[in-house]
C-alpha cells in the first residue's frame, strides 16, 4: 500500500512553533534563576549553619509547589511541558545538592558512606515508579470497563513512565548494592524481585504495544496485564515490612510514629520527592497528549491513504 | 576517590538520561503537532480529539 507522506508544517505554523520554543526557553531560564536564588538566599539570611540546615530547603520546596500549581491552572496547552521543564530543573538541583552538599551520616553507619548519596536518587525514582504504575492501573481499568480513550492514553503513559522510572530505581539500587552489600542483586529478597517484575511488566507492555497492530483485542490484552500486574505494587510496598531480607526497612512512614531520618536528610529527600513528582506528572501529561496526537496522525494517515487509492 | 568518580559518573549519566528522555518527549510532541496542524488545516478537519480504534468500533 502506498503511504501518503504527511508534510512538515510551514509558514505560520512554523513561526508559532518557534515562538512556543522561545517561550519554553524563557520559562526554563526563569525557573533556573528562581531556583538558584532560593537555594542561595538562605545561606545569606542565616548566620548559623545549624539554623540554615533546618530552613535550607523550605524556600525552594515552597517555590516549587507554588510555581507548579500556577502552571497547572494558567499554563494552557503547554502546562505538561512546563511541568516537565520545572521538574527537570528541580530534580537536577536535588541531585546536585545530594552530591555536593549531602547531609552527613555517621561513618560507621554504612559500609560505604559515600554511596548514601544514591538514596536521594533511588527513593524518588521508586516513588515516581509507584505513581506511574498507579496511573497504569487506573488507565487499564478505564479502558477495560468503560472503553475510555483517555483510559488508553493513561495506560500508554503509565507503562512508558513506569519503565523509565523503574529502570532508574533498579539501576541506582544495583549501584548502591554493589557498594554497600558487595553484590548488586539478591535473588532471595522479595522487595528487589517484586520491583524488578513490575519493571519487566512495563517493558513487556511497551515493547508488546509497539510489536502489535493497535486494535481493541490487543488493547484488552495489555489492559488485562496492566490490571493484574498492579498486584505487585502493594506487595512491593509491604515486602520490607514483612520480609526484611536484604533491602533496608522503611525510614519514613515506618508505622512506629517516627523514622530514622535526620531532619536535614528529610528536607532534601522531601525536596527531591517533590521535584521528581512534578517531573513524572509532567511526563504523564505530555505522554497522554503525545498519544492523542499520534492517534490523530493515524486517523489522518488512514484518510489520506483512502483518498490516494480512490 | 575512585568510588566518588564512579558515583559522579553515575549521577551525570542519570541526569543526561533524564534530560534525553524529557527532551525526546517534548520534541516528538512538537514535531507531531506541527505536522498535524498543517495537514488537518489543509484537509479541513477540525475534530482532533478522536481515537481511531474506538471510531472504527462504532
Amino acid at each position: 500500500m502506498n503511504m501518503v507522506q504527511i508534510p512538515l508544517a510551514q509558514g505560520d505554523d512554523m513561526g508559532a512553533a518557534k515562538e512556543g520554543g522561545r517561550s519554553l526557553s524563557r520559562y526554563i531560564g526563569a525557573g533556573l534563576i528562581f531556583l538558584l536564588a532560593s537555594l542561595w538566599l538562605p545561606t545569606v539570611a542565616f548566620d548559623s549553619h545549624e539554623a540554615q540546615q533546618s530552613f535550607y530547603l523550605i524556600l525552594p520546596s515552597l517555590w516549587m509547589a507554588v510555581f507548579a500549581l500556577c502552571v497547572l491552572f494558567v499554563g494552557g496547552q503547554h502546562r505538561g511541558r512546563m511541568w516537565l521543564a520545572l521538574g527537570y530543573i528541580g530534580a537536577s538541583a536535588a541531585l546536585g545538592l545530594a552530591f555536593l552538599w549531602v547531609p552527613s551520616v555517621p561513618n560507621d553507619a554504612f559500609e560505604s558512606p559515600d554511596a548514601q548519596r544514591l538514596f536521594y536518587w533511588h527513593v524518588p525514582s521508586a516513588w515516581m515508579a509507584m505513581i506511574a504504575f498507579g496511573v497504569l492501573f487506573v488507565g487499564s481499568a478505564l479502558w477495560f470497563v468503560r472503553r475510555s480513550a483517555l483510559g488508553w492514553r493513561l495506560h500508554v503513559a503509565g507503562s512508558e513512565a513506569g519503565l523509565a522510572t523503574g529502570l532508574m530505581a533498579v539501576w541506582s539500587g544495583c549501584l548502591w548494592g554493589a557498594a554497600e552489600w558487595g553484590v548488586p542483586w539478591d535473588w532471595t529478597d522479595v522487595r528487589l524481585n517484586s520491583f524488578a517484575l513490575l519493571t519487566l511488566l512495563a517493558l513487556v507492555l511497551v515493547l508488546g504495544r509497539r510489536a502489535q497492530p493497535d486494535g481493541v483485542e490487543s488493547r484488552d490484552t495489555f489492559a488485562t496485564a496492566g490490571l493484574f500486574g498492579f498486584v505487585l505494587v502493594p506487595l512491593t510496598y509491604i515486602a520490607t515490612r514483612i520480609w526484611q531480607i536484604r533491602h533496608p526497612g522503611p525510614v519514613i512512614a515506618s508505622g512506629d510514629g517516627g523514622g530514622s531520618l535526620a531532619p536535614e536528610m528529610g528536607a532534601l529527600l522531601g525536596f527531591a520527592a517533590l521535584s521528581f513528582t512534578v517531573l513524572i506528572v509532567g511526563h504523564l501529561m505530555e505522554s497522554v497528549h503525545l498519544t492523542s496526537l499520534e492517534q490523530r496522525l493515524d486517523r489522518l494517515q488512514g484518510k489520506l491513504d483512502v483518498e490516494a487509492t480512490e | 576517590m575512585n568510588g566518588m568518580i564512579a558515583l559522579a559518573l553515575g549521577y551525570l549519566g542519570m541526569l543526561t538520561a533524564l534530560g534525553v528522555w524529557t527532551w525526546t518527549v517534548m520534541s516528538r510532541a512538537r514535531d507531531i503537532e506541527r505536522r498535524l496542524a498543517s495537514t488537518e488545516a489543509a484537509l479541513g478537519l477540525n475534530d482532533g480529539n478522536v481515537d481511531p480504534v474506538l471510531e472504527d468500533e462504532r
